[in-house]
C-alpha cells in the first residue's frame, strides 16, 4: 500500500515541479494577501477630509476649528464662504465632513448663550460617520468643559466626573495586523488546500486519466492519499511561510506554543482537504469545481468572523457559522498567536474540528466510491 | 470580422447553455450569496457578549448597567464573581467586553469630595474593529452618564455643568446611517466581480489546457477577435447575474436607488467590461485553469480590500492607495454609491468613468498583446 501511495504522490510531486509558475503562484499569494492585509487593514478613522465654513471668523470660531483639527479625526482640507459649496463639495466626495460655524457663534459664547455649530457628515460609509459623529459631540463637550472653567475663572471643577479607564488586552495597540494575520494563515490553508485538493481530482477525470489510473492495481484509498499528499505539503509550507513573515516582517507576537498552532493547522488541513474531496466528487469539470469551491469559499470569509465579529450577526447566520468550519480555526490561531491560551482554552473548537473532519472525508470517501463504481 | 466574433461567441454561448446544472449554479449563487452575506454584515457591530463585574451593587451602578445594555452595543452575560472569571472567559473567547464597577462607585459619584469614580473596561484587542467600538460606545456613555447622574443629584456646584456648545448634526445621503446601504453595494461589487473575472478567466485557459484553442488558431480567428468573441458570452452571463442581484439589494434589503437608470444599466456595462479585462488577462497569461483560478482568487482578494468594504480607502497607507486605482472595483463603488445614494449624474464622477475607461482599454489591449506574443494572431 505506501509502495502503490508513494508512485502517485511522486507522480503527483513531478507535476507540481514540472509547472514552476503555479508553483511561484502559490508561494506568491500569501505574500500579497499579507501586505495588502497588514497595510490595508487599518479600522481606525482619522484626518477625515473636513471642510470648514467659518462664517464667525472671531478668536472663539478660531479656537472651535484648531480643537477639531487637534483632535486628529479632522483634516481641514479647505474653508469656504456659502453653505451651497460646502454641500457640493460633500457630495462630489472631495470632503466627508463639513463644520459650519455660524454668525454670532463667538459673540453668544462671549454672553453665557449656547453656541451652535452644524455639522454636516456624508453618511454613505456609516462605520466613518459613527465615528465622526462621536468625535465631533466628544470635541465639541470637551471645548464645552474648557470654556465652563474660563468662565469660573479657574475655579476648581468639583463636578464628579466619572473617569473610564478602557483596558485593552491581547492587543493593546489595536494593531489590525495582529488580527489580520493569524486570520489570513487560516483562510489561506482553507483555499490553497481546498483548491489544490478538488482540481487535482478533477484535472484527471476531465483529461480522462483518472479512468486509466483505475485500471491500475492502485486502490482507490491509495490514490486519494498519493494526489492529495502533496498538496498537503505545499499547504503547509504555505503556512510556514505566512508564520514566518508576519513574525519577522510584521512583528506579530506570537504569545502561545507554535507547535500546538502548527498541529491544529494540521487537524484543520485534513478538514479542508475533505472539503476539497468531496468538491471533486460532485463536479466534472475543472471550471464547475472552480465555482463550486468559490461560492462555498467566499461566504465562509464572512461566517467565519474574518472581518467581523460573529457576535454581531443575526442568531441564523450565526447558527450557519457552525457549519464553517473555518470560523473554528480563527477562534484557535487568535487564541494561540494573541491570547497565548494552550488547549484547555479551545477544547470545544477542537473537537468541532474533528468531528467536521471526520464527516466531510466519510461522506467524500463514500460518494468518490460511487462514483468510481 | 463581426461574422466571425459572433459564431465564437455563439460557441461559448451554446457550452454555456448546455451545461444546465453550471449555467444555474453561476445565475443563481451569487444571488443567493449576497443575501447571506448581506444579512450577516448588515447590522454592524452590536451586541457584543459582555460580562459587567458590579462589585458596588448600588441604584447607581445598577442604573449604569441597563444604560450600558440599552445601547445594544453590549450584551450582558451572566455576571461573574471575580475579576479572574473575567479573564478566563475573556481567555475561552466567551466574552469579548468586561466591565468593571467599583466598590463605591455610588457613594464617590455622589459626593463632590470623594476622588473621580472609575470604572474599568476590559476589551479583547484580538478584535481591533470590536474592540474600537467598545471603548467608544461605553465611554460616550458613561460621560454622558455622569453628566446626567450630577445634574439630577442635588450636589453643590452640579447647575455649574450647562452646555456651553451645541453641535448640531446632519447627515447626508444615507440618514439613518444604515449598515447595509453601504455594505450591501460593496457586497454586490466584489460578487459581481468574482463571476465575471471567473467566467472570463476559464474561457481561454480551458480551449487551452484542452488543446482546443490552437484549433482556433488555425481559423482565420484574429487575437483581438477572440479576446472580444470570449467577452461577449462573459458578460452577457455577468449582466443577467447583476440585474438579479440589484433587485434583491433594492427589495430585500432597501437599498434606496435614487438617481437615474439609464446611466446606472449603461455604466454598470461598462463597469462589467473592464472587469471582464482582467479575466481575460489572467487566462491570458495562464498555462492551465488551475494557474488562471489562482490568479482570480489573488484579483478577488485584493479587490474585496479595494472595495472599502471592511476597511475605509481613505485610510490606507499613500502607497497602496495608488494602487487601488488599477483595479476597477475602486471607481465602481464610488460611482454605483453615488447614483445610489445621492442620485449624482456624471458631473460628480467623471473621473471615475475616465479612469475605467482607460483601465478597460489598457488591460483588454494588453491582454490582445499577450495573446499574440503566444504566437496566436
Amino acid at each position: 500500500m505506501i509502495e502503490r501511495t508513494g508512485a502517485v504522490f511522486r507522480k503527483e510531486f513531478i507535476h507540481i515541479i514540472r509547472d514552476p509558475r503555479t508553483l511561484a503562484v502559490i508561494v506568491l499569494i500569501p505574500i500579497i494577501q499579507m501586505i495588502l492585509m497588514g497595510y490595508a487593514a487599518t479600522t481606525d478613522i482619522e484626518n477625515l477630509r473636513t471642510i470648514v465654513l467659518d462664517a464667525d471668523r472671531s478668536p472663539d470660531s478660531r479656537a472651535l476649528i484648531d480643537a477639531y483639527r487637534a483632535s486628529g479625526y479632522f483634516d481641514v482640507v479647505g474653508y469656504v464662504d456659502q453653505e451651497e459649496e460646502l454641500r457640493k463639495l460633500i457630495d462630489k466626495g472631495e470632503a466627508r465632513a463639513g463644520l459650519v460655524i455660524p454668525v454670532g457663534f463667538g459673540t453668544t459664547l462671549a454672553s453665557g448663550g449656547v453656541g451652535q455649530v452644524g455639522f454636516v457628515i456624508d453618511g454613505s460609509d456609516p462605520t466613518v460617520a459613527n465615528t465622526v459623529l462621536a468625535a465631533s459631540q466628544s470635541v465639541g463637550q470637551a471645548e464645552s468643559m474648557k470654556l465652563v472653567e474660563q468662565q469660573l475663572g479657574g475655579a476648581q471643577m468639583t463636578i464628579a466626573r466619572i473617569e473610564v479607564r478602557p483596558r485593552v488586552w491581547y492587543n493593546p495597540n489595536l494593531k489590525s495586523a495582529n488580527f489580520m494575520i493569524p486570520a489570513l494563515m487560516g483562510l489561506i490553508l482553507q483555499f490553497l488546500a481546498t483548491i489544490l485538493t478538488a482540481l487535482a481530482i478533477v484535472r484527471e477525470r476531465e483529461m480522462g486519466t483518472l479512468e486509466q489510473l483505475i485500471v491500475t492495481p492502485v486502490r482507490p484509498i491509495e490514490l486519494v492519499l498519493g494526489k492529495v499528499l502533496p498538496y498537503v505539503v505545499v499547504s503547509f509550507i504555505t503556512l510556514l511561510e505566512v508564520l514566518t513573515f508576519g513574525v519577522l516582517w510584521f512583528k506579530v507576537p506570537i504569545a502561545g506554543s507554535v507547535l500546538l498552532l502548527l498541529a491544529l493547522s494540521a487537524l484543520f488541513l485534513f478538514t479542508s482537504l475533505g472539503i476539497g474531496l468531496f468538491i471533486s466528487t460532485i463536479t466534472k469539470t475543472q471550471q464547475e469545481a472552480m465555482l463550486v469551491s468559490w461560492l462555498f469559499l467566499l461566504p465562509s470569509i464572512f461566517l467565519s468572523g474574518f472581518f467581523f465579529p460573529l457576535e454581531a450577526m443575526p442568531a441564523f447566520l450565526r447558527f450557519m457559522s457552525l457549519f464553517v468550519p473555518l470560523r473554528y480555526l480563527l477562534t484557535i490561531m487568535r487564541g494561540i498567536v494573541l491570547k497565548g491560551v494552550g488547549l484547555d482554552a479551545v477544547v470545544p473548537e477542537v473537537v468541532a474540528l474533528i468531528l467536521f473532519g471526520i464527516a466531510i472525508v466519510a461522506l467524500a470517501a463514500w460518494r468518490f466510491k460511487k462514483r468510481l463504481e | 470580422m463581426l461574422n466571425r466574433i459572433w459564431t465564437l461567441a455563439r460557441k461559448d454561448l451554446t457550452q454555456f447553455a448546455r451545461d444546465r446544472a453550471l449555467a444555474l449554479f453561476i445565475i443563481f449563487g451569487p444571488m443567493l450569496e449576497l443575501v447571506l452575506v448581506a444579512q450577516a454584515t448588515s447590522a454592524g457591530i452590536a451586541h457584543l457578549p459582555t460580562a459587567v463585574l458590579d462589585q458596588d451593587r448600588t441604584t447607581e451602578s445598577r442604573a449604569l448597567v441597563t444604560a450600558l445594555r440599552n445601547t445594544e452595543t453590549f450584551e450582558m452575560t451572566s455576571p461573574p464573581e471575580t475579576a479572574d472569571d473575567i479573564a478566563d472567559a475573556m481567555d475561552r473567547d466567551a466574552i469579548m467586553v468586561g466591565i468593571v464597577i467599583p466598590d463605591g462607585f455610588g457613594a464617590d459619584l455622589t459626593d463632590p469630595n470623594t476622588p473621580q469614580p472609575q470604572v474599568q473596561i476590559l476589551v479583547d484587542g484580538s478584535e481591533p474593529a470590536a474592540a474600537d467600538t467598545a471603548i467608544r460606545t461605553a465611554q460616550a456613555l458613561v460621560a454622558s452618564y455622569g453628566a446626567a447622574a450630577v445634574a439630577s443629584s442635588t450636589v453643590a456646584g452640579a447647575e455649574a455643568f450647562p452646555q456651553v456648545m451645541d453641535a448640531r448634526l446632519r447627515v447626508r445621503f444615507n440618514e439613518e446611517l444604515k449598515e447595509s446601504n453601504y455594505t450591501v453595494p460593496s457586497e454586490m461589487g466584489f460578487m459581481l466581480a468574482a463571476i465575471t473575472v471567473m467566467v472570463a478567466a476559464l474561457g481561454i485557459a480551458r480551449e487551452r489546457e484542452l488543446g482546443t484553442l490552437e484549433q482556433l488558431t488555425v481559423t482565420p480567428l484574429r487575437s483581438t477577435e477572440l479576446v472580444i468573441g470570449k467577452a461577449i458570452p462573459a458578460i452577457v452571463i455577468s449582466y443577467v447575474v447583476f440585474l438579479m442581484m440589484l433587485g434583491v439589494s433594492l427589495v430585500v434589503f432597501h437599498v434606496p436607488m435614487r438617481g437615474s437608470w439609464p446611466l446606472l444599466l449603461a455604466v454598470a456595462a461598462f463597469y462589467l467590461f473592464v472587469e471582464l479585462g482582467w479575466g481575460i488577462m489572467a487566462s491570458a497569461v495562464s498555462a492551465t485553469q488551475l494557474q488562471a483560478l489562482l490568479l482570480v482568487f489573488v484579483f478577488i482578494m485584493v479587490e474585496i480590500v479595494f472595495s472599502g468594504y471592511a476597511f475605509p480607502v481613505e485610510n490606507m497607507p499613500p502607497a497602496l492607495q495608488v494602487v487601488s486605482n488599477l483595479f476597477p472595483i475602486k471607481h465602481w463603488l464610488i460611482i454605483f454609491r453615488s447614483i445610489l445614494l445621492k442620485g449624482a449624474g456624471p458631473s460628480v464622477f467623471w473621473r471615475e468613468l475616465v479612469a475605467l475607461a482607460i483601465l478597460g482599454v489598457g488591460v483588454m489591449g494588453a491582454a490582445v498583446l499577450v495573446l499574440r506574443r503566444n504566437r496566436l494572431g
